[in-house]
This record gives structure tokens, C-alpha cells and sequence, in this order.
């Protein structure tokens, strides 16, 4: 799986110029965070779907951004549909699941639900021949597929960003912040495939990087609550030299911000994450702690679905990559939006519902 | 309707309207107290039958007794301590911890044979040092259990290496969790075997009415010469036995072992034990009860998930369920105590 450019040159100073360019260029993926690259082939909408949306949990937006944006484009196509609370547990998004079968669904999308826990409501959408589509966590195009085990079953397809340049180009970034000479932990929480391969990405930029210094470091979603912030302090306590901290998603980098804060190492240190919450955006525009997040668009991400869904249901090709290539963008200071998260301003949510007429 | 005249006054019999009735209400609002759950389960199946025409499908209502195992297996296993006056406060991280250790050996290679016995073995275990904690160190067993389900939160995640395990989960587990033999889920079948050996041993075996008694009173279970320390170590030990088992469901139906689940199961089992005070034996910590319990707080669940009710209402509606069972429970204790 993945992408190495290890073996594009074996000249070390072709490499260094290369990533020379890289570092006084690079923001982001090579194109434009707001130009369209999503589908260009209509796909008329059937008639009388009705799609169910499993969301892992109401109360995170990264779940519930594109469920109610993947509702939203349903509803634009005359669909049924409706959202379902999966209450951040596998027991309860498996639950919901069952319930999406019972209330009728054609269609199910899971948003950010690991299908490795979810086996048995899997198992029945499979004989109910219902296919479900996963928005948010991996395992399909730009992304690399899941190898399953006998019997194990996944997605029909699924709509994700390309997580190993989302972790690239946060990488990047800190890289040129750091004038090519970042001293950087980075923590990982291997529980999700998504996040494990962005961890991948930036830690390649880091390897490539000459005068730069990288340290992994893990931790578990359970402890965002609890002791994450403390185990943050202690690192940095132990390695005064570190100046960058690399969290992998944006709740986290916001109880790690506060952590930090108390401890009065706020100046010291410059957070990074991912995602583009709004509330991490808060903290990057205050200058508080967080300097730089990499954000992509999860209401395309909704949308994006939907499309995939209508050309599945019509038999037609999907669109490659499944991913439908999610627009992402490394924020700062420099190129915040004024408010609110950042979304993509290429027209998508039009020219998805001219591509379904 | 006619009237039986050749039963005595006082007993509770059928009569008609004008007659004398005064012990037919009584006896009804025996049964009503006896079976409020039940009455607001059937209320509310009522209910959601009236308003989701997918409620009362047969899919619907196999799929919301599935998914309601290992809760199940959880409420049983908080029930044991409670009946003899303790907490298990490790349930959710033991269940976490015997999944993990199933993944892990499946992952290694193991077989069924290996991995179903280790399982209900390290379920045992941590039952039994529950219960020698609790007695030989005299400490509370709030702390004891919490202080073993921390400690297993720490090994879950460590055999785990921060992921979800999946490789190699015995087929005979999977299917145990996720098929089924005349119309309902395995694991259904065999939480019911399960259910009815437990209102067995519990109610109608020595072993059971002794743990009610110790209780019921500790002093007067050490006056009666009931062995207080070997049965409460029993009642924590067959605590991890069936979190053993609840484990066993619930890696057969994920299909993987995730390290940060199974501390989320303790409230819901907990709910459904102390609900299930207000049912069946009014008062008392029981299996049915229970049971009853789990299916009226999954249905309100299912029929809210059906009606697409905003994901908050849930929470409420649990709340004043169990809030009003409670009400009901106590006042079928102060009733009791009279």
C-alpha cells in the first residue's frame, strides 16, 4: 500500500533539489484546493431511493458533516432519507445499522465506522442485498484497499481524501515552517487505517527532510478525555528541544492545546493537525498554540457519495478514484476563511446536481 | 360472565361486575406492580406499531434481539454480585480485555478449541480475583473491580498495539454470532439457555435462595451458616464467567476486537439489572426482569431510530425509563417492607 517516491531518484542531490522545490512550494497537493476535480459524466438520479445514513456519532462533526451533507444532496434528488446515531460505539453503530435494514433502506452510507467492528450488521445488509457505502475511513481509491480475512466483509466502495497526502502535506508545511529544520513528535492513533496511513505520510516528508528530527508517538481516542494532555506535557517536558506537535486529528489537537496552555509551553511548542474543525481554526486565528491544520471538504465528501451511489444504482462505472478526489487545503493563519470551517469554493454542490438531473 | 358461588369470599376469584370484586382489584394491582416493565413494553411495541410500519416486522424485531447478547450477558453477570450486596465495577474492561485476548490468540493461530476455553478461563479468572480482593483484603469492591478493570483497560491496549485486531476469529464464534436456526440469531437461542439456567440455578437450587439470603442480611446468612466469603467469591467468579461468554457473542457478531470497547457496556448493564428490580420478583435482582428490561430499552431504541427522532431523544427516553422504574421499585420495596 502507498506511495514512495524512494525509488523515483538515486542521485541524493537530485533528491535535495527536489525537495528543496517541495519545501518553498508546497502548501498542499499540487492543484488548487478550490478547482473541481470531481465527476464530469451525468448520472441521472433513479427515482424512489431510500437512503439511510448510519453516522458514528451525532456529536462529532467529522461523522456528521457528511451524513447530513450526504442527506442534503439526497433530498435535493426527491430521496427518503434519514440519519441514524451510531453514539460512537461499534455495538450501537451496529444496532443502527440493523435498523437502516429494517426501515427499508435501498442504500446505507456509514460515516467514519470501522467495518472491522461491524461485522454482523455487514453480514445481514449483505443478504438483504443492500449495498453500504462508507464515507470517512478508509479502504478504497486514492487510498490503499483493505485486505480481508476469510469471510470479512467490507464496503461496496467508499468516498475518502487521499490520506497519505493529507499527511504530506502537513508535513510539508511544518518542514518549511520550520525552515527545513523541524524538531517534531508526531502521535498516531492506529486505531483507524485513515489516520495510520496519514501518519505515514508525514512521517515520509519528515525522513526526507535532512535538518529535520521526527519522533512517533502513540495514543488511544480514550484518552482525549483523560490523560492525553498529560502524556503531551511529559513528552515535551523530557525532550526540551521538540518546538512541533503533530496530532493526528483535531479533537485531540484541542485537548492537547488547552494541556499545553496550563503548562505555560504554549509558546514553546507549535501544534499541528488534522481535519479543519472550527474550533481548532478558532485556536489558529487567536494564535493559540495550534498554528496549522490540514483541512479537507467533508461536506463534498457527502455529496460525493451520493454521486457514487447514483452511478452504482445505475450500473454505470464509478468514478476513479472512488474518492472522488476530496478537496483539502493546509490552513494558517495566512488562508483561514473568516469564519466557520473551511469549504471548498469550486461550485461542487451545483455541478453534482446539474451531473444528477 | 357468571358468578362462582361455591368459592369462599376471600379468595381471589373471577366475579362478576356488582359482586363482590374487592379482591380482583387487588390481585390486579398485584400483577400491575409485578409486571409494570412488561405493561410499558407492550405500551410502547403498541405504540411504535401504530406509528413505523417497519417496527413489527419480523426482520425488525430479530435484528433488535440480536444485537441485545451481549448486553444481556452483561445484566446477568452485574446481577450476581448485586444479589449479594457487591459491585462489579470491571465488567465493561473485562469484556474488552477477553475480546482482545481472543483476537490475539486467533491472530497467533490458535483454533476454537484454544481460543473458546482461554476465553470463558480469563473471564473466570478475573472473576475469582474480584472476589479474593473483595474478601481476603477487605477491600470495597467499588474499588477492587475498578481498580482490576483499569488495570485491564492498560493490558487490552497493549496486546492490541493501539488496533483493531481481526485476523483469524474462529468461524465457529462468527457463526454463533451472526447466524441463525429457526428464525432467530444463535446467540439468541443460547442467551435464552443461558437466561434459563440462571432463573434455575438462582431460584430453585440451594446455591441460588443462599446468595438471596446473604443479600437479603449478612448476619443472619452467617447465623444461618451460609459460608459469606466462598459465595460471594462464587458470585464474582460466575460475574467473569459470563462476561466470558458475553465475549465470546460479541467477537463472534463484531468480527473484531476493538481496544478501546467494552467499558460502555457497564451503565447499560447496570440499568437493565436495576431496572429489572421493578419485574418479575418486585424487589429483587433478577434474570428475567432483566431480560425484560434490555428488550423495553432496545425497543424504545429501534422505534425511535425508525421514527428518525433527532439522535437526543434517545438519551431521554432512557433516562425517564429508567428513572420511572426506579420510582416504581421503590415503591414496591416500601410495600414489601410493610
Amino acid at each position: 500500500m502507498g506511495r514512495t517516491e524512494d525509488g523515483t531518484s538515486r542521485n541524493g542531490r537530485r533528491r535535495r533539489a527536489l525537495l528543496l522545490a517541495a519545501l518553498l512550494t508546497a502548501t498542499g497537493p499540487a492543484f488548487a484546493a478550490d478547482e473541481y476535480r470531481g465527476p464530469t459524466e451525468p448520472a441521472k438520479a433513479p427515482p424512489g431511493i431510500k437512503l439511510a445514513i448510519v453516522s458514528c456519532a451525532a456529536s462529532l462533526k467529522g461523522c456528521q458533516i457528511p451524513a447530513e451533507a450526504a442527506a442534503e444532496a439526497a433530498k435535493a434528488i426527491g430521496w427518503q432519507t434519514t440519519i441514524f446515531d451510531g453514539k460512537a460505539n461499534p455495538k450501537t453503530q451496529s444496532s443502527a445499522m440493523l435498523d437502516a435494514l429494517a426501515w427499508g433502506a435501498n442504500v446505507i452510507i456509514s460515516s467514519s465506522i470501522d467495518y472491522r467492528s461491524i461485522q454482523l450488521a455487514l453480514g445481514q445488509a449483505k443478504k438483504a442485498g443492500v449495498p453500504v457505502v462508507s464515507v470517512g475511513q478508509g479502504g478504497d481509491t486514492p487510498n490503499a484497499l483493505p485486505v480481508l480475512e476469510p469471510g470479512q466483509l467490507a464496503w461496496a466502495f467508499a468516498i475518502d481524501p487521499d490520506n497519505l497526502a493529507l499527511g504530506r502535506a502537513i508535513g510539508e508545511w511544518i518542514v518549511r515552517d520550520a525552515g527545513g529544520k523541524a524538531n517534531v513528535v508526531a502521535f498516531n492513533d492506529k486505531e483507524f487505517d485513515s489516520v495510520d496511513t496519514q501518519h505515514k505520510g508525514i512521517m515520509e516528508v519528515f525522513a526526507k527532510c535532512g535538518g529535520c528530527t521526527a519522533d512517533e508517538q502513540s495514543f488511544s481516542a480514550n484518552q482525549i478525555a483523560t490523560n492525553l494532555g498529560q502524556q503531551v506535557v511529559g513528552y515535551l517536558r523530557a525532550h526540551p528541544a521538540v518546538t512541533y506537535v503533530y496530532m493526528p486529528y483535531d479533537p485531540a489537537a484541542f485537548a492537547v492545546a488547552a494541556a499545553l496552555r496550563q503548562a505555560g509551553l504554549g509558546k514553546r511548542v507549535k501544534l499541528a493537525s488534522l481535519l479543519g474543525d472550527e474550533e481548532n481554526l478558532d485556536l489558529i486565528r487567536r494564535g493559540d498554540v495550534q498554528v496549522a491544520d490540514v483541512a479537507f471538504d467533508t461536506t463534498y465528501e457527502g455529496y460525493a457519495a451520493v454521486d457514487q451511489i447514483i452511478r452504482h444504482l445505475n450500473k454505470q462505472p464509478l468514478f476513479e478514484p472512488h474518492g472522488e478526489n476530496v478537496p483539502m487545503l493546509v490552513l494558517d493563519k495566512t488562508n483561514l476563511p473568516e469564519k466557520g470551517n473551511w469549504v471548498a469554493s469550486s461550485g461542487y454542490k451545483e455541478k453534482f446536481l446539474a451531473l444528477w438531473k | 360472565m357468571t358468578t362462582d358461588t361455591s368459592r369462599s369470599p376471600a379468595e381471589p376469584v373471577a366475579t362478576t361486575a356488582g359482586g363482590n370484586d374487592a379482591p380482583r382489584p387487588r390481585a390486579l394491582a398485584a400483577f400491575l406492580k409485578r409486571y409494570t416493565t412488561l405493561l410499558i413494553l407492550l405500551a410502547l411495541m403498541a405504540v411504535f406499531s401504530g406509528l413505523s410500519p417497519q417496527f413489527l416486522t419480523s426482520l425488525n424485531l430479530k435484528n433488535l434481539l440480536v444485537v441485545q447478547v451481549t448486553v444481556c450477558c452483561m445484566a446477568f453477570a452485574a446481577i450476581l454480585p448485586l444479589i449479594v450486596g457487591e459491585f462489579d465495577l470491571s465488567l465493561g474492561y473485562a469484556l474488552g480485555f477477553i475480546m482482545m485476548l481472543g483476537a490475539c490468540l486467533g491472530g497467533l493461530g490458535c483454533g476454537a478449541a484454544v481460543i473458546i476455553p482461554a476465553m470463558l478461563a480469563a473471564g473466570l479468572a478475573i472473576g475469582v480475583l474480584n472476589g479474593l480482593l473483595r474478601i481476603w483484603f477487605n477491600i470495597s469492591s467499588f474499588i477492587a473491580t475498578l481498580g482490576v478493570g483499569i488495570l485491564l483497560s492498560g493490558v487490552t491496549q497493549g496486546m492490541s498495539g493501539g488496533s483493531v485486531l481481526y485476523a483469524g476469529i474462529p468461524p465457529i464464534l462468527t457463526a454463533a454470532g451472526q447466524d441463525e436456526v429457526l428464525g432467530l440469531g444463535i446467540s439468541v437461542w443460547l442467551t435464552l439457555v443461558l437466561a434459563l439456567v440462571l432463573v434455575f440455578v438462582l431460584e430453585h437450587t440451594p446455591f441460588g435462595r443462599q446468595l438471596y439470603a446473604i443479600g437479603g442480611s449478612e448476619r443472619v446468612a452467617f447465623l444461618a451458616g451460609i459460608r459469606l466469603n466462598l459465595y460471594k467469591v462464587l458470585a464474582f467468579a460466575g460475574a467473569g464467567l459470563l462476561v466470558g461468554i458475553a465475549a465470546l457473542f460479541e467477537l463472534g457478531q463484531s468480527g473484531g476486537a476493538n481496544p478501546l470497547f467494552g467499558p460502555e457496556l457497564l451503565l447499560p448493564a447496570y440499568a437493565a439489572a436495576f431496572l429489572g428490580v421493578t419485574t418479575y420478583r418486585p424487589g429483587y435482582f433478577n434474570v428475567p426482569g432483566a431480560v425484560i428490561a434490555i428488550v423495553l430499552l432496545a425497543v424504545g431504541f429501534n422505534g425511535l431510530n425508525l421514527l428518525g427522532a433527532p439522535y437526543w431523544l434517545q438519551p431521554i427516553f432512557n433516562g425517564i425509563v429508567l428513572i420511572v422504574a426506579v420510582i416504581t421499585a421503590a415503591a414496591e420495596g416500601r410495600q414489601i417492607l410493610k
